[in-house]
């Protein structure tokens, strides 16, 4: 439990390179999910981690989940 | 008691309510914003990504991993002063606080190498939303060190009053720029 800072925040770098790997395959359907899902995944760790949402009230985990969901939806879908 | 609020309470998220309706109202600007962008890359697929390869990707990286990097920090900072080791949170504070001046200066590069190439505001639809989602988020930054500055020298001053909410706030703030920028990196620098 203690560690979760850390485990975290590798996570978030390993993502980020992979999110920059993957947007290399530019074109393709699956880049543009491979490096927004890696965003969303990396928005909500550093939400829930590193800004405490894990302990908040539901209301504000709901929110921050359905903002970036609705957000990147929106954008692969435009970009599709 | 440092640690005595409910956070599971609806009026006490941490870092306080009134922080997180200003952080969903950025949030709020800057998903319009991205839905405009992509909306009109979509509009001008080719052009967009003509104009997006011109950005350096690896400046990109690294102002994602310097954030990352700093936010991480801030979270350690903060998790050492509910424990009560304020030392240990000054000293984590000012790390982050360096690796966020590094993203600063990092973009102040970028944007200086974008300016010798002529790509200014106007240059196209691009650039001028490259200029000014950069450039807000570039202030927001600036704003989150001054905040992360005065919290820091709140701790090292008066140990036992600095208040966890306050550090909360300040550190939910910064948290801000970095979850902004995990969005903005993607969208200007990857997908287009």
């Amino acid at each position: 439990m203690k560690k979760s800072l850390e485990i975290s925040f590798i996570i978030l770098i390993l993502a980020t390179l992979a999110g920059v790997g993957f947007s290399n395959l530019y074109g393709t359907v699956f880049a543009l999910i491979a490096v927004l899902g890696l965003a969303v995944f990396k928005f909500l760790l550093v939400g829930f981690e590193f800004m405490e949402l894990k302990i908040a009230n539901p209301f504000w985990k709901f929110m921050i989940v359905f903002y970036v969901l609705l957000i990147c939806t929106i954008m692969i879908v435009t970009l599709m | 008691m440092q640690n005595s609020v409910n956070h599971k309470a609806f009026f006490y998220p941490p870092g306080g309510i009134l922080l997180w309706i200003l952080i969903y109202i950025e949030l709020f600007t800057y998903g319009l914003a991205l839905f405009a962008l992509v909306f009109y890359g979509a509009q001008e697929r080719e052009l967009f990504h003509a104009e997006s390869s011109l950005l350096s990707k690896p400046i990109g990286m690294l102002n994602t991993l310097l954030l990352l990097t700093s936010g991480y920090l801030v979270a350690k900072s903060v998790q050492f002063f509910k424990m009560k080791f304020h030392d240990k949170s000054v000293k984590f504070m000012n790390m982050a606080m360096v690796l966020g001046f590094g993203f600063l200066i990092l973009k102040l590069i970028e944007y200086g190498l974008k300016l010798n190439q002529g790509f200014v505001l106007d240059y196209s639809t691009f650039f001028m939303f490259y200029w000014l989602l950069t450039g807000f988020h570039w202030i927001h930054v600036l704003v989150g060190l001054v905040i992360l500055f005065f919290i820091k020298r709140a701790i090292k001053k008066s140990k036992n009053e600095a208040k966890l909410e306050d550090i909360e706030a300040a550190a939910a703030f910064w948290h801000m720029c970095d979850i902004i920028w995990l969005l903005l990196f993607p969208a200007l620098y990857l997908i287009l």
